[in-house]
């Protein structure tokens, strides 16, 4: 039964009537939880039928039914009926029950105030939360834009060389790309093509100069951004990329060449 | 409308008299009513209103959220000592007009109810619902007959009477909510 069948199936009205049977009431009270749309329905029919039997209400002393209740839960449910014996044991129990009903009110107001105050502070710690992530977020997305404009107006400089890094004998399915600027002695390099580093391991950038074979690190690289900047001020004619122990080694371990690329 | 106030109800299960009071004035003329319309006895019935809200009281932590509203816990705790009363005292005879007389009886007939703003009010809501509407409310609503006993009572086929039912309190509640 969808929401719309159990609103127009009569049985919500049954349930606060409470003529159900336990278990079915036990299912509408969890599609009530489950749909606000049925949760409103009910709140409808229910002050219907509240404002239906309010119809039938009597008039009555409210005031007396509310002092006798309030005696008699006071007392643990006895009824306090006892006479007093003069007027001024009377007129001490009426004042003492106006200043109590007073104070009652008082505490009432501003335990209700109190408890609505500390929902909204709730409300407002948590609103500012949400916003300090918020412009947490934006000002990673604005310094994340910024680089990638960084790396656009890079890449578009007329000295900037695209070098491909092909995979190498043993690792020919990877791949890597360095964009290379020797005027402002910077590289940019991107890794994606080069699964991620085993545990215990870092890749690690070389700048070779090629007569004679002269590596120079470039230092640690991790994969996990797409375009990385690395300072270069080092006459560079080709770049590799080797997995070494995680931190780097002094010198490429040859075996581990992943990629290689000449600049042409 | 108005949502149930959980928070005033759990904390006078924990005990808090001052949430006791608010649910009393949120609920007593609406329990008030359903009592009147049993007993037709405006002292008795504040008698029993008053016992009513102190069962409530002591027994407010059996309130179980997850069986249903509370007003339809104190609406069957209303209905209950109404009937025991009635049972109690060997008013027989109320106890058989209880199935003869309806709530549209009682507040046509009722000098108790004849100058109540929110009677006059309902008498003239009520003239315009179908007779039939009458007698589904006052059986389902204020008798609270279980929902098989209510399609005997009424000699209609259940689906029928719980169809029936929701159309005449939409009506209903067409002319009160709106």
């Amino acid at each position: 039964m969808d929401t719309q069948e159990l609103i127009n199936s009569g049985e919500l009205e049954l349930y606060v009537c409470g003529v159900l049977d336990l278990e079915r009431s036990i299912e509408i009270t969890q599609e009530i939880k489950d749909s606000v749309e049925v949760q409103l329905e009910v709140e409808k029919i229910e002050t219907t039928y509240i404002k239906l039997a309010q119809g039938l209400a009597p008039s009555k002393d409210e005031q007396a039914i509310y002092d006798r209740l309030m005696a008699n839960i006071q007392t643990g449910g006895n009824n306090r009926t006892k006479e007093g014996s003069s007027w001024t044991g009377y007129l001490g129990w009426a004042a003492a029950i106006a200043f109590l009903l007073g104070c009652a009110y008082l505490y009432n107001n501003n335990a209700e105030l109190n408890n609505a105050n500390s929902q909204l502070e709730n409300e407002v710690t948590n609103i500012q939360q949400e916003k300090e992530f918020l412009d947490a977020e934006m000002e990673n997305i604005k310094v994340s834009n910024e680089d990638y404009q960084e790396a656009l107006t890079f890449i578009k400089d007329r000295n900037t060389v695209r070098v491909d890094l092909a995979g190498q004998p043993g690792f020919d399915n990877t791949f890597a790309t360095a964009f290379h600027n020797p005027v402002e002695d910077v590289t940019y390099i991107d890794m994606t093509g080069l699964p991620p580093a085993p545990d215990g391991k870092d890749y690690q950038l070389w700048s070779l100069t090629l007569n004679p074979l002269t590596p120079t690190s470039l230092g640690v690289v991790k994969n996990d951004t797409d375009l990385l900047r690395i300072e270069n001020p080092y006459a560079t004619e080709a770049f590799g990329i080797t997995l070494e122990p995680a931190g780097g080694s002094p010198g490429p371990n040859l075996e581990q060449l992943y990629t290689l690329g000449v600049i042409n | 409308m108005s949502t149930q106030p959980d928070l005033l109800i759990a904390r006078m299960k924990s005990g808090d008299e001052s949430a006791f009071s608010r649910v009393y004035d949120r609920y007593q003329e609406a329990l008030h009513g359903v009592i009147f319309n049993i007993v037709k006895d405006n002292a008795v019935s504040q008698e029993i209103l008053q016992d009513v809200f102190i069962k409530i009281w002591n027994n407010s932590q059996s309130y179980d959220s997850e069986q249903g509203r509370f007003f339809t816990w104190a609406l069957n705790i209303s209905r209950n000592a109404s009937i025991d009363y009635l049972r109690s005292k060997g008013h027989k005879n109320s106890l058989k007009n209880l199935s003869t007389d309806n709530f549209v009886d009682v507040l046509e007939t009722s000098d108790d109810l004849e100058k109540e703003t929110n009677a006059i009010f309902l008498k003239k809501w009520i003239q315009k619902l179908e007779p039939m509407c009458v007698q589904i409310i006052d059986v389902i609503f204020f008798k609270g007959f279980t929902f098989n006993d209510g399609a005997k009572e009424l000699d209609m086929p259940s689906g029928t009477l719980k169809t029936r039912h929701r159309k005449c309190m939409m009506a209903l509640r067409n002319m009160i909510l709106n």
